[in-house]
């Protein structure tokens, strides 16, 4: 296989591991946002963690697998985000372990007050990760000054521009809906229908935040649109997105939560789908000189690198899909409380 | 340098390297002063984890001692010093890092080295290795332009922040585990073995989830 084709592989093979990231450990998060708004009770409070007890850590596996493969096929974008990133990607670890950590620590003691305390950390480590991998998509959409050697000229004051912190709220309110829509499937009664309420709210706000990061992208990123003008087929998958987009408040309405549920993966996913096909060919967008953007090609490594990783992968791949699987029916349906649940 | 105190095994060293005990064990004085690493912190790091192990293995050979003569349980001082050990097997854990890390320094991709036919380094003239600095790189080389020291250093005082927090929190929860003390264990379905084999079956049958939710946890027909 020639390096060209190498490359562009592992740059959708990428794009998968992100989408897969996204769409699962989105509800995760979007659970830990809606936590202590939607859940009240101590029970209810425990519900909506042990909903995502079994689930949440094999989920960010999605994650470290998207970063140890950017590494291992894109060492040199790897370089660039990794340090670029860095103040960022270091509060996004503070979320993502203060959250693991709220999970674990909050049903041991019977205090109200300890309690309370783990859920506001719940809450505030799913929100601060979901906000900040917003950010990190905007920036990576609106492209960032870089120089010759592929170093970011920017800091992380920079990195929160009015763009950045705009896709980031997108996300948050996406994941809100999407975890809405996932608790929803996960509990009954009273908890249940006050669901309701907070599915709608979350895509309303996540509607508006949509429509205004569209025509933030159309009017200020022309860099974004380029890839569709040279493929117009790629408008399907705009059709796609804006079809789950209205098919949530639809399956909503007629009381359908698994088709939203569906949806807002699909939703996600053409999200993430978009993001990619805007990129290509670059990693990193350099938006002071375009001779100086990462791409696929000159961020790559061997293409004997590129063909190990690629068989690991196909072989890997079908043990991942089989675990996923087998967690996902054995913890299917509603969720019970019991002696061993968080 | 001399060493004192040094419990010696002649030839071990070439036998780990080499599997032959006769064979030669290239020293530090082959390498350029700035090609070294500095040699006391990986030293004594290492020494004290290799003597935190052997402790370890000391204190279960005592207690599988005292365990098989049924005097375990009253030998509050061995358990007291159990209470403490964590400490030294957490320790011993990043001593480790320190030797590893410390000791490849100055280096974080070592260039190749060769070697002559009968197995000795090559070296130059001046009787040190000569390193072909483009197949390597310094750690000094490595370090990214657009992270600022303070970005590293905030996120150093972060991490121990969070950890001290983390820490403490777990220390508090372990402590009223511990006070709490063990459940009266299940009945399984031959009655419970009270050996480490029935304890085993216990938890395997799904009886007690390691992390939370147990199987029937979530189950529909429930």
């Amino acid at each position: 296989m020639d390096f060209e084709t190498l490359c562009v592989i592992w740059f959708v093979l990428e794009g998968v591991l992100l989408a897969g990231y996204a769409v699962l450990d989105g509800f995760d998060l979007g659970v830990g946002i809606l936590h202590p708004f939607v859940a009240r009770s101590d029970t209810e409070r425990r519900l909506s963690m042990n909903s995502i007890g079994p689930l949440w850590d094999g989920n960010e596996v999605w994650l470290v697998t998207f970063g140890g493969a950017l590494f291992a096929a894109f060492p040199n974008a790897y370089a660039t985000v990794f340090s670029g990133f860095y103040t960022a990607f270091m509060l996004l670890l503070f979320a993502l372990i203060f959250r693991a950590v709220s999970l674990e620590f909050r049903s041991k003691i019977e205090s109200d007050r300890w309690r309370r305390f783990w859920d506001w950390g719940f809450f505030g480590g799913s929100f601060l990760a979901s906000l900040l991998f917003g950010v990190a998509v905007g920036n990576a959409i609106a492209g960032m000054p870089l120089d010759a050697g592929g170093n970011v000229l920017a800091t992380v004051i920079d990195q929160l521009n009015p763009y950045g912190i705009l896709v980031g709220l997108m996300t948050v309110a996406l994941f809100a809906l999407h975890g809405g829509l996932f608790l929803y499937l996960k509990t009954e009664d009273d908890f249940q229908r006050r669901l309701r309420d907070w599915m709608w709210r979350s895509f309303g706000l996540f509607l508006v935040c949509y429509m205004l990061t569209t025509i933030y992208t159309i009017a200020l990123v022309p860099r974004a649109t380029t890839n569709f003008g040279h493929y117009p087929i790629a408008a399907l998958i705009v059709v796609a997105n804006v079809l789950a987009v209205a098919n949530i408040p639809r399956c909503l309405h007629w009381g359908w939560p698994g088709k939203a549920f569906a949806s807002s993966c699909v939703l996600i996913a053409t999200l993430i789908l978009l993001f990619g096909f805007a990129l290509f060919p670059n990693l990193v967008t350099a938006n002071n000189d375009p001779a100086n953007s990462v791409t696929v090609f000159n961020a790559a490594s061997s293409p004997k690198t590129l063909t190990i990783m690629l068989v690991i992968a196909l072989v890997g791949m079908p043990f991942v899909v089989t675990y996923t699987g087998i967690i996902y029916w054995t913890f299917r349906g509603k969720v019970r409380l019991d002696a061993h649940s968080y | 340098m001399s060493i004192r105190f040094n419990v010696s095994v002649p030839g071990g060293l070439s036998f780990l390297i080499h599997e032959d005990f006769a064979e030669p064990v290239v020293g530090l004085d082959r390498f350029r002063p700035e090609d070294r690493p500095p040699t006391l912190l990986p030293f004594a790091s290492y020494h004290v984890m290799i003597g935190l192990g052997m402790a370890f293995i000391g204190l279960t050979l005592t207690a599988s001692i005292l365990l098989w003569r049924g005097r375990l349980w009253n030998a509050r001082w061995l358990l007291w010093i159990f209470v403490f050990a964590v400490g030294g097997a957490m320790a011993a854990n990043q001593l480790g890092w320190v030797a590893a890390e410390v000791g490849r320094q100055p280096w974080i991709v070592h260039p190749p080295v060769e070697w002559t036919d009968d197995g000795d380094l090559v070296v130059g003239a001046d009787g040190v290795v000569e390193y072909d600095e483009r197949l390597g790189l310094r750690t000094s080389d490595a370090v990214s332009p657009s992270v600022r020291a303070d970005q590293v250093l905030s996120s150093v005082i972060g991490f121990s922040l969070i950890y001290l927090l983390l820490g403490a929190a777990w220390l508090f929860v372990l402590d009223r585990k511990i006070r709490h003390g063990p459940d009266v264990p299940e009945q399984g379905p031959g009655g419970a073995r009270d050996d480490l084999l029935g304890a085993a079956t216990v938890r395997s049958s799904g009886a007690a989830g390691m992390t939370g939710a147990g199987i029937d946890s979530v189950d529909e027909k429930a």
